[in-house]
């Protein structure tokens, strides 16, 4: 196949941004949540998710994403591995945060002609995105990246984000 | 930045009792508390309410984010642009001085260049005499500012002008003042000393319009002197005056306040004041009657010794100084001890210029000073 297709070049990596926003925001729908853009020009939030705790007017929880697209080989047996840049890893960690934080790390296919499979009866969208809470992790000496290890198990559907949801709603970590 | 994106600095330099003032006067309130770092606040009145999350602190790692979802909600529901909604956070916690003046052309709402260089000037003398009014009334604003209202005078700021006529607005932060050794305690030991200006400077000006209503049935100014307690001095007389009419112009102006919505609680109503270029000759009159009443203290004096006086067989003298006094030469008598009259004879002789300081008292058409100190000739 021909451009679009074919594997992402260097300068392209802002459509792998937008297709990993998009599958989010796909999940997100499915879970019940609206979500918005970050509102701020320099942090490490690509994503706020919010939604409406049901059988209440008030208090909808929300939840900031940092979202990550990646298509190198990086899925172990239980876990995948990925090089934070050090800026996202510790604005990821603090505590003292008004509203929780998860790293998202969406596992693609480098050709972009194997990113979704269409037909009138479905969209796929391929592969799987991972989420990870990064709240209390230790500062590092490391300048450039941390790699951090995402479970398997935490894979970002929408069945694990309505349940982050209910642990937000009861005022637990997500 | 990105379309629908604010700068983080910007956001970080919103206060949180910035944004719960204006929120309160806007008719949101805090309905539940969402965590130790924030507030659930919402229209309670309305339904559909959207709520917002309001940070209680400004340290947090998300807090410019937070102010940025809260000021992107804000700018839906009140269909405002965030620049004007900024402003608005920023003198939330202010107390405003507005002086409005008519404008010369009613198209573009503007007044001579030299006129508003002239209202800031007044606009500064209003702020001094008020703020030195605090520390200790005076008939005169002595020349040595007190250091507590000079602090502030330099901390006061000039807002963006406003429309409606030309609206010149003087911002003073009310900031609290917080207990020693008990941090994130809003614990107020006193009245901060902004609001103190903001207070006085209404009571002065109250005391002004009550002196020249009964200068004017009476003819009597000891009126304007018996308000001197109430911020009532020459440089307040010569500050209106300065604003309603100079040589090539007359004009009305209108001083509106308006208190910060921020702890601590405002004393009240806007209090609005209106001075006509009809008073400006009353003004004039009262200035030069309360310069008359109390002495300048601690001026410094230069100038040159043109009158030497001293009785037979005393040691002490009596010098007559000519010097700039109010903008005009005057010749001012200065009694001096015996060896800083000496230096004043060699002076006089040398024709050499003296300095010192000295309390200057009008006494009818002469000046006198009194409490002389840092007598020295130069050049």
């Amino acid at each position: 196949m021909t451009f679009p297709f074919g594997v992402v070049a260097d300068d392209e990596t802002w459509r792998m941004e937008q297709f990993s926003r998009a599958y989010v925001q796909a999940i997100s729908s499915a879970a019940g949540c609206s979500s918005a853009s970050s509102s701020v020009d320099d942090d490490s939030v690509d994503l706020t998710l919010m939604r409406r705790r049901i059988g209440s007017t008030i208090r909808s929880p929300r939840l900031d994403v940092q979202l990550k697209a990646t298509y190198t080989d990086c899925i172990d047996a239980d876990h995948i591995s990925y090089p934070l840049p050090i800026k996202n890893y510790d604005d990821l960690r603090p505590t003292n945060l008004a509203v929780p934080r998860i790293l998202v790390v969406v596992t693609m296919n480098a050709d972009a002609g194997q990113w979704l499979l269409h037909s009138e009866a479905n969209l796929a969208l391929y592969k799987c995105g991972y989420w990870l809470s990064l709240h209390g992790f230790p500062s590092v000496s490391n300048t450039t990246t941390k790699t951090v290890h995402l479970p398997r198990l935490q894979v970002f559907n929408a069945t694990n984000l309505h349940d982050i949801f209910l642990r937000l709603e009861a005022g637990q970590l997500p | 930045m990105k379309a629908g994106t604010y700068s983080a600095d910007e956001l970080r330099a919103v206060s949180v009792s910035e944004i719960t003032s204006y929120l309160a006067r806007h008719g949101w309130s805090a309905a539940a508390h969402d965590s130790e770092f924030a507030d659930i606040w919402h229209r309670e009145a309305l339904e559909n309410s959207p709520e917002v999350l309001v940070p209680t602190r400004a340290d947090l790692t998300d807090y410019a984010l937070r102010v940025g979802d809260l000021l992107r909600t804000l700018e839906t529901w009140e269909s405002r642009s965030p620049l004007d909604i900024l402003r608005d956070w920023a003198l939330a916690s202010a107390d405003v001085i507005r002086l409005r003046r008519p404008t010369q052309d009613s198209m573009d709402e503007s007044i001579v260049l030299h006129d508003g260089a002239a209202l800031i000037n007044q606009a500064m003398s209003l702020m001094t005499a008020a703020a030195c009014a605090v520390i200790a009334p005076h008939a005169v604003v002595p020349s040595r500012r007190p250091p507590q209202a000079l602090d502030y005078l330099r901390r006061v700021r000039m807002g963006q002008t406003e429309k409606g006529s030309y609206v010149l607005t003087i911002v003073s932060k009310v900031t609290p003042l917080l207990t020693p050794g008990a941090p994130g305690l809003l614990e107020f030991m006193d009245e901060p000393f902004p609001r103190r200006v903001t207070r006085m400077l209404v009571r002065s000006l109250e005391a002004l319009n009550w002196a020249s209503e009964q200068t004017q049935a009476t003819g009597d100014f000891s009126s304007f002197t018996d308000r001197i307690d109430d911020g009532v001095s020459a440089n307040l007389c010569d500050a209106i005056r300065g604003m309603v009419s100079r040589e090539d112009f007359e004009a009305e102006i209108g001083v509106l306040v308006t208190w910060s919505s921020a702890p601590p609680s405002p004393p009240g109503e806007s209090p609005a004041f209106q001075f006509k270029p009809s008073q400006a000759p009353l003004l004039l009159e009262a200035s030069e009657h309360l310069r008359r009443w109390e002495p300048q203290q601690g001026a410094l004096i230069t100038g040159v010794i043109v009158g030497l006086h001293r009785q037979e067989g005393q040691w002490d003298g009596r010098v007559t100084v000519a010097c700039v006094i109010e903008g005009s030469v005057r010749q001012l008598q200065v009694p001096l001890p015996g060896a800083d009259y000496q230096l004043a004879v060699d002076a006089h002789g040398d024709q050499k210029q003296v300095i010192f300081r000295a309390d200057i008292q009008r006494l009818g058409r002469s000046y006198r000073a009194s409490n002389i100190s840092e007598f020295k000739v130069i050049g």
